[in-house]
């Protein structure tokens, strides 16, 4: 049954944002001409070449105007994806929908899955395509001589020929980079879960206004999860400086970062596990759908 | 889905819902045979969607149990119940042809050449979308979507509740031609005179307690009169 | 068209009478096979069960008859249809004298009553 769940759920969701993410390439794409563009034009009334000099500056400002907004915009769009995705939450569980919901023949923590699992995949495409669209503005937008931008190519390649490799020297790579995949999947799971979270509290303890409640309880809780935090944080921290390393090597300290890391993905896997189960024990055993 | 051999469908003992300083179901017991048309008949605000919206699993009790074919409420229950609420449910963006697929998915006993059919009698197009149709074709769809069902217990709310004769003859005709006689069917509505026809018995439910259960017949019998007189003097304000 | 019930008397039992009613007028001819209940239902409009029973008690009543294969049709026995239509005239007849005696006729009043009711008919009918 949670294939199901999925497949309607990625449904419902995919309406809205399959058209966001077309529409961020679209705009990257966009802004990438405007700023081409632009800096060319810059470029030629420095040269002092003929023409008039007002129509130049204003379509510079156009330009670099609207680059700049697009570029604003495709950062927001992480944002966007996020509120629709709660809201797609909000209308199945707290809406008329939910009378849907609630009575298909699956587990509540099915729901929960398949909601939290959806969101999850939705988020990383949109990350993906917010990288893609950065990368293509870095590439083929911020130069005036060549077509590409030799800089860009060139800074990433020195990534992965040197940077990496010395890096390689204090810490292994494959480690790190599967720690970073794997802590940022549970970071997000628990951002996600905590929204969640909020949004059902937010339905328990308010009539009327449930989205304003939903997110007085996310502020709230996220407040509740910094302090905790902290404090989970700072004694891991002790622990492991005080009993296992003094830091006075560059190695130490990678391998200090890397535990450092490991402990927050512990972090972010109690936190989800916390909000999943408390959100479910809330659904099974005081549904009050109005 | 074990089936439960037990000759009621639906059993609810010493059922309480208060939404906070309201009593709106009051130490409820009911039990409901198999194969039985059932009115669930009361004023407006009697508890009847209260009612309902325990045993469909919307809503969770104050106190007191319910068991549908022997199972406590939950997912079991769920794939026994087929449920209409009063309000319209159905995702505006969805198609007529996502309704059927996710009823497709989600409930083995939907039967969907019987929900075609019915749909292609009520000339709606499969790839219209629910906010493009009238509010009554919506309200007929659910319906279809709902009788189009097998299930054990239809807990109908309020099916007839502002319709026209028309469609009410419709509504009345789709509950009536995909019954099985296997199947209990909870109809709650405060309109008698237009259901009382097809009710084998009748529960009052009056301020969230139940007064009366009966056979229609022998209301009809032995007190010679109808149901829908028997109502107005029962409620009589 | 939906049939019309009276609300003193159950439904189940006006259902038997109305069935009977057509089979004894011809509506429904000796030995036709009858709409299946779910579809007689609609058309009274009545509930499945409801017409389920009235027809048990058609069958009782040696009006109906169900053969394995066909179906519920019509009884072709010819005696049961004349002894039902019998009981059913002396019950009205019966009922019809009682109310008779009720308004204070007396028996040959009553009698020149329903020969001038007959010679109406017959007017209505040449008209």
């Amino acid at each position: 049954m949670l294939g199901k769940l999925m497949k309607h759920d990625f449904r419902a969701l995919s309406r809205t944002l399959f058209p966001l993410q077309i529409g961020i390439l679209g705009g990257g794409l966009v802004a990438t001409i405007l700023s081409a563009l632009s800096i060319r034009l810059s470029e030629a009334s420095w040269a002092g070449a003929n023409g008039s000099n007002l129509l130049k500056g204003l379509i510079l400002a156009v330009s670099v105007t609207s680059a700049v907004l697009i570029g604003i915009a495709i950062m927001a769009s992480l944002f966007v994806t996020l509120v629709l995705i709660c809201y797609h939450f909000y209308r199945s569980f707290l809406g008329d929908e939910g009378y849907l919901t609630f009575t298909l023949p699956v587990s509540t923590s099915n729901l929960l899955w398949s909601k939290l699992l959806t969101g999850m995949f939705w988020v990383l495409i949109n990350s993906v395509v917010v990288c893609i669209a950065l990368l293509i503005y870095a590439v083929f937008g911020t130069t005036t001589s060549t077509l590409i931008n030799i800089d860009v190519l060139q800074a990433l390649r020195q990534f992965f020929t040197q940077i990496l490799p010395e890096m390689s020297k204090y810490i292994s790579i494959p480690v790190m980079a599967a720690e970073v995949i794997v802590v940022g999947i549970v970071g997000l799971a628990a951002q996600l879960l905590q929204v969640y979270f909020a949004i059902i509290v937010g339905g328990q303890v308010a009539k009327k206004h449930r989205v304003l409640a939903a997110i007085g309880m996310y502020l709230l809780i996220n407040m509740g999860v910094g302090i905790v935090s902290a404090i989970f944080m700072s004694f891991v921290t002790l622990g492991e400086s005080v009993s296992q390393f003094a830091l006075n090597s560059a190695q130490e300290a990678g391998t200090f970062m890397s535990t450092i890391f490991g402990w927050y993905g512990v972090l972010f896997v109690g936190l989800s596990a916390l909000f999943f189960l408390v959100s479910r024990a809330i659904l099974k055993k005081n549904l009050n759908l109005q | 889905m074990q089936s439960n051999n037990t000759q009621a469908i639906l059993e609810v003992r010493a059922l309480t819902k208060r939404y906070g300083p309201t009593l709106a179901l009051s130490n409820v017991d009911l039990t409901l045979p198999k194969g039985k048309i059932i009115g669930l008949l009361g004023p407006n605000g009697s508890g009847k969607t209260t009612l309902l919206k325990i045993v469909a699993g919307l809503l969770t009790s104050t106190s007191g149990f319910v068991l549908v074919d022997g199972q406590p409420i939950g997912e079991g229950t769920k794939s026994l119940i087929s449920y209409l609420p009063e309000r319209t449910y159905l995702p505006d963006w969805m198609t007529v042809e996502d309704c059927l697929d996710y009823f497709v998915d989600f409930y083995a006993d939907f039967d969907l050449q019987r929900a075609r059919e019915m749909l292609s009698r009520l000339n709606v197009p499969a790839n219209k979308r629910m906010k493009q149709l009238s509010k009554g074709t919506r309200e007929k769809m659910q319906l279809v979507l709902v009788m189009s069902r097998r299930a054990k217990l239809y807990l109908l709310d309020e099916p007839i509740g502002g319709v026209d004769p028309a469609t009410r003859d419709y509504i009345l005709d789709t509950i009536i031609g995909n019954y099985d006689n296997e199947a209990t069917i909870l109809i709650s509505t405060h309109l008698i005179a237009d259901v009382e026809k097809v009710l084998d018995e009748f529960l009052f439910l009056k301020e969230g307690v139940i007064t009366m259960h009966d056979t229609t017949d022998n209301v009809r019998e032995t007190q010679g009169k109808s149901l829908d007189e028997l109502f107005r003097e029962v409620f009589r304000c | 068209m939906a049939w019309q019930f009276t609300s003193n008397r159950s439904i189940y039992s006006q259902i038997v009478d109305e069935i009977e009613l057509r089979i004894l007028n011809g509506t429904y001819e000796m030995g036709m096979r009858l709409p299946s209940v779910r579809d007689l239902a609609l058309l009274a409009a009545v509930n499945p069960n409801t017409m389920q029973r009235a027809l048990s008690e058609l069958e009782e009543m040696g009006l109906v008859t169900t053969q394995r294969n066909t179906g519920r049709t019509v009884t072709t026995d010819e005696a049961a249809v004349s002894r039902a239509r019998d009981a059913k005239a002396d019950l009205l007849v019966e009922t019809f004298l009682s109310q008779m005696k009720m308004l204070g006729l007396s028996r040959g009043e009553v009698l020149e009553r329903l020969a001038r009711g007959e010679n109406k008919e017959g007017e209505h009918a040449i008209q």
